[in-house]
């Protein structure tokens, strides 16, 4: 949580130093309890992520 | 259109009041527009709507998701700011008393489509994926701003995360090092240390290991658990800050504060929009 002038910057910071969120696992929407699971579960090693086509 | 939403909690249980399923598109309206998603990231915020902590039942049926990023209404590709203030608010609107976290009065994210405030898009550049994009709206701006406008550290000092496998944990860790900042941290298991690595920690250690010097700041998005050990790491004049509590209470200082080690402390529950009026 922060400002979206926060947010700008911090998409700048990525830009320029290459920094980027490790995402664990991409999941369909369709298999977001899947997702879910994992997080209740403590099974994170990173952004667990849905993708919608 | 498709999206993940609670309808009715489930406080012992959340994955039992997991909906996956349809609901409605949403309906233009003045000063707002549509996203089509291509990516929503998970948050703790969704197991705790799931459980009904910080959205009443009087809200749902709600899509949750607070994160995400996609295409807008002319085809830009833009990251969703998370934080919808109240149109009159000017300022830093996480100070706003109206504001919530999409989610909370607003649908989510975790859905084909999400009607938010114009002011509330930013660029997505193209380097980015959008699964990457999708990250950072919450566990990543958190990170940010704990860093970089609360802690008050620079490049060349030393930072302690506290239960590095978490999302704003790893975050912390990515852009602190990131910028020169010399990052240490602490995991339950090898593998959660093995990520803080991973992800950038210079050193790891066992929750509660004593370190080789006390450090500049303390990053807590733990809690209860490890409240004590942060305060005893912490040089004099350092800081904690603290963003949210995933053992939960409210950690309590073990000193009553006197002038010989002048730690100061920031401290913000993000308290979620149950009680805001309109």
């Amino acid at each position: 949580m922060g400002t979206r002038d926060e947010l700008a910057r911090l998409i700048r910071f990525c830009q320029t130093s290459g920094v980027r969120p490790r995402v664990d696992v991409q999941l369909p929407l369709a298999d977001a309890r899947e997702g879910f699971a994992r997080m209740i579960d403590g099974r994170t090693a990173g952004k667990i992520v849905f993708t919608v086509s | 259109m498709l999206a993940a939403y609670v309808s009715k909690p489930a406080p012992d249980d959340p994955l039992a009041a997991l909906e996956v399923g349809d609901r409605p598109e949403p309906e233009a309206t003045d000063g707002w527009t549509t996203v089509t998603v291509r990516a929503a990231s998970l948050n703790h915020h969704d197991v705790f709507s799931l459980r009904g902590v910080g959205l009443p039942q009087d809200r749902m049926p709600m899509t949750l998701g607070c994160d995400a990023a996609g295409t807008d209404e002319d085809g830009n590709d833009v990251v969703v700011h998370a934080v919808i203030s109240d149109p009159d608010w000017t300022g830093d609107e996480t100070l706003d008393p109206k504001r919530s976290l999409l989610s909370e009065r607003y649908q989510g994210t975790l859905a084909e489509k999400v009607l938010v405030p114009r002011r509330n898009l930013v660029p997505k550049p193209a380097e980015m994926s959008f699964a990457e994009a999708a990250c950072l709206s919450t566990a990543w701006l958190t990170a940010y701003r704990m860093l970089f406008t609360k802690s008050g550290v620079h490049p060349g000092d030393t930072v302690l995360v506290q239960g590095a496998s978490g999302g704003v944990a790893t975050a912390l860790i990515s852009l602190a090092s990131a910028a020169g900042i010399r990052v240490w941290a602490t995991g339950r298991t090898e593998d959660k240390r093995a990520l803080a690595a991973e992800v950038g920690a210079h050193a790891t250690f066992e929750s509660g290991a004593r370190l080789p010097e006390r450090v500049d700041a303390v990053f807590e998005t733990v809690g209860e658990a490890t409240w004590s050990h942060s305060l005893k790491s912490l040089k004099p004049g350092g800081c904690v800050v603290v963003s949210g509590a995933t053992t939960g209470g409210t950690p309590r200082p073990i000193c009553s504060g006197c002038s010989s080690c002048s730690c100061r402390s920031w401290a913000r529950r993000w308290a979620p929009a149950t009680n805001s009026p309109g």
